[in-house]
This record gives structure tokens, sequence and C-alpha cells, in this order.
């Protein structure tokens, strides 16, 4: 893992290889540049405050404040075996479980480090690699969980069955920790004052405190799939994130 | 990927992604300077093709040089360095010929003389920004010790930018004509397009690192 002795030993030595080479000169004596995501690999409706400040010759930190709005349709399903369906009177069921139509909102405040490749055109002008990390809060609204059953050894939905009603209306809140893994990008500055910035990364949402109300009536967590393509596992969502972020260089 | 697999391609990145290199020399006189003084003569900066060929448009040469030169003073003043332009224009003297034009051809010719990623193919070491003092500094000819009570300062440089093997080139070199030594010399080769944004930036940095050299005593 990155955390470990070798990791923070490896930041340690990129950090000072950077201090040793003197001065911070920015773009021109330029630091401090503002940007917003253009296109992104979040879902519709995620918008973004990003700072960033150059603070050695390779290195900036930034500030960054996402808020986001979204509505997923059905997302991914739960399986239970050996349940017995309601009217049923069978064991031998799967039953399937959806999450649906809710709608997801919230916001993420993050802080953060670019160390940039390039010694010897300064930052922020070049490759670099960036580590996040933030924390934020999300509401989930209107949430609808519907069940579908399949007999065990067979894969097609058995129609006889009564299925469970629909549990409509879920909502509730929780707080996120934000972090990004180390990411992978490239910022170009154009008629020095314009800057274009692309960044792929791996981010990750834990949501430590999924509403008990939510829990029960979904059966398995449901995490802040900020990230289009994304894997949760219990309270942890990680997703894969790819930015373009227009910005100008201000001063 | 695991963290090992991705701390192995992030340093991969930064060790191939990069071949730019920077290297700058200086004098001892310069490291033991008390003077504080920061005006700077720059003579004729020039932008040159390594291939003569693209030196005959002249049109598009001129106006590289022409951005060059505003750069130049912008980014000098911006860092503190008071710094005079001359150059060949309409308004040019016989001063301007046999004082600063002989000058810059001295400076220039003993600097060549020597073994510089200019003259030879010797290349720097890549992503690495080297400082080292000259053993020997490169001496200019003592007939422009004068120079200094005429234009109110020792120092005199020259900032060249050539296009060399599709790589971007600065030459910065500064001269004191009280001791006849070069005190500054930087190169910088950047593997980039030699696009004007990162024309500026180089010569703000060169001059942020010259300027940092010349106030610190």
């Amino acid at each position: 893992m990155l955390l470990n002795r070798k990791g923070i030993l490896l930041f340690i030595v990129l950090i000072q290889a950077n201090f040793g080479f003197g001065q911070a000169t920015g773009y021109m004596g330029k630091k401090f540049i503002i940007k917003t995501n253009i296109v992104n690999g979040m879902r519709l409706g995620f918008n973004n405050c990003d700072l960033e400040y150059v603070v050695g010759r390779r290195i900036a930190i930034n500030a960054s404040y996402q808020l986001f709005d979204y509505t997923r349709g059905q997302t991914g399903a739960r399986v239970r075996t050996g349940v017995v369906s309601p009217g049923g009177r069978s064991s031998n069921y799967k039953e399937i479980s959806y999450l649906k139509n809710g709608e997801t909102s919230g916001w993420i405040a993050s802080v953060g480090a670019k160390l940039y490749f390039d010694k010897i055109v300064p930052a922020p002008w070049g490759f670099y690699t960036e580590f996040n990390i933030g924390i934020g809060s999300a509401k989930f609204q209107n949430f609808t969980v519907s069940y579908d059953y399949k007999e065990k050894g067979y894969n097609v939905y058995n129609n006889k069955t009564n299925p469970r009603p629909d549990v409509t209306g879920l909502s509730g809140e929780s707080k996120i920790v934000y972090f990004e893994i180390p990411s992978f990008g490239y910022q170009r500055i154009f008629k020095r004052l314009v800057t274009l910035d692309a960044k792929v990364s791996v981010q990750g949402q834990y949501c430590p405190s999924i509403p008990d109300e939510m829990l029960n009536a979904l059966e398995h967590n449901y995490y802040v799939h900020a990230n289009t393509i994304s894997y949760g596992y219990n309270n942890l969502s990680l997703g894969l994130a790819f930015y373009v972020k227009l910005g100008f260089l201000l001063f | 990927m695991n963290g090992r697999k991705l701390i192995f391609f992030i340093c991969l990145l930064g060790l191939t992604g990069c071949k730019s290199s920077l290297l700058i020399e200086q004098s001892e006189s310069l490291l033991s300077s008390k003077s504080g003084n920061v005006k700077v003569i720059c003579i004729d900066p020039r932008f040159y093709f390594e291939d003569d060929a693209l030196n005959y448009q002249l049109e598009k040469c001129q106006k590289i040089t022409d951005g060059i030169k505003k750069d130049i003073l912008k980014f000098s003043m911006k860092n503190g360095i008071q710094l005079e332009l001359f150059d060949l224009n309409a308004k040019s003297e016989q001063e301007y010929y046999e004082n600063l034009l002989s000058l810059k051809a001295n400076m220039l010719a003993v600097n060549f003389n020597q073994r510089t990623p200019l003259n030879f193919n010797s290349r720097m070491k890549e992503n690495v920004v080297q400082k080292k003092v000259f053993v020997y500094p490169p001496k200019i000819s003592y007939e422009f010790n004068s120079l200094s009570k005429t234009y109110g300062t020792p120092y005199f440089s020259f900032v060249g930018i050539y296009i060399v093997k599709d790589e971007l080139v600065l030459y910065h070199l500064v001269v004191n004509t009280d001791n006849s030594e070069t005190i500054y010399r930087e190169y910088k080769i950047v593997n980039k397009r030699a696009k004007k944004e990162l024309i500026g930036q180089m010569i703000y940095d060169s001059y942020a690192s010259l300027a940092k050299e010349l106030k610190k005593h």
C-alpha cells in the first residue's frame, strides 16, 4: 500500500528533491490559478472550483470545492439466497433487490499537493502527479428499492411469486471522507493567461454513516458513486475519474 | 493496480517524461561579490535556427527576436534587475559598433572556445538542475575595462534563443568588464516546441535565477 513505510519515504525523498532546487518562480512570476471542470468523468451536475498556488519549483498546493447533484436511475443489484419470498412456500429463492431513482446531492472540500516532474520548466507547466484528501457531506433522497426473485438453479424470474412491495421515499444523510490516489496529469498554459489541465485519477469516497433506514431497506450499503466507473466495497467506493479543467492564471 | 505498481508507474513517468536540462555556471567573483549592483546591459539578444536556411526567414526571426526583447525588458524589471537593452537600430551610433558589438563578439568568442552544449554534441544530464563554479572563468579582453564608467555598470550580457535539433536552447551570458571575467553562463535546453509562452517562461526563469545571484550579496 501507498501508506506503508516505503511509500512515505518515497514521498519525503520527492519533496526534498524539490526544495533542493530553489526558488518558486511560477509561470512568469504568476503563481495563482483558478479553474473549473469543462469535461469530467463524473455524473452530470458535478460542479467544482479549484485553486492552485505554486510554492516550489516543482510543487503546487491546491484546494477544491465540489458540488454534486445527480440521479442514477437503477443501480446495481444485491442478491440474497435462501429467502422465503412473500406469499411463497419455498425458501429456495434468490431475492434480488434494486436501488432506483434516488437523488444524491452534496459537497466535497479537499486540499492537496501537486508534484511536477519537470525540474527545468518550473511549475505549473507540464506533467504532474497529485494527491488530494478532503471531507464532505451527502444527502440521499427519494430512493426506491424493488425486488425480484429467481428460483435456485434457474436464471429466469419467477413471475408467479408475489414480490415484496417496493420501499419508496428512502432518504438520509452521510458524511464523506474523500481521497484521491496519486493521479497523473498535464497542465499547459496558453497566451500567458489560460490554463488547460487534463488529469486521470482513482478517487475514493468513504461514507462512514449510511443512515440505518436506508441500510435496512437496501440490505446493502449505498455509496456516493460520483464516478461513472466505480466499485463499492463496504462503506468505500473507488472510482476512475478524468478531468479537463479550464483555468486562468491570475497573479 | 496495487500500490507498488502505482509507485513504479509514477516514478517511470517522472524519469522518462522530461528530457530537459539546465546548467548554470558562475564565477567565484560573483559568489563573493558584495556590490549589490543589479544594473545589467543586455547587448543585441537574438533568435537563431540551427539550420541557416531557416534563418533566411528574416521576417519570422525578427518577429520572434522582437518578442524576446520585450520579454527581457519586462522580466528583468519584474525580478528587480535594472536592465538596459542595446541593439542595432536606426538610432545606433558609433559607440554601439565600437564598444558593445565588439564586446558581444568577444564574450561570445571566448565562451564558444570552451566545450559547451552549443558547440559540441555533449549532452547535459537530463531533468537535472546543475550549478557549477568556474575553475577558470572565461576571460574577455581587458580593452573593455573602461565600459563600466560609460554605462554605469560592469555587467554586460547576451541572451540567445536557439533551435538546435528540434530543441529549444536558451543561452545567457553575463560578463564583468571590471575584472574581465565571465561571471554567469546558463544553458537551458528544453525538448519542446518553440512556443511564445515557453520562450517567455524560460527568459523569466533565467532572470529570476540571475537576480537571485546578483541580489543575494
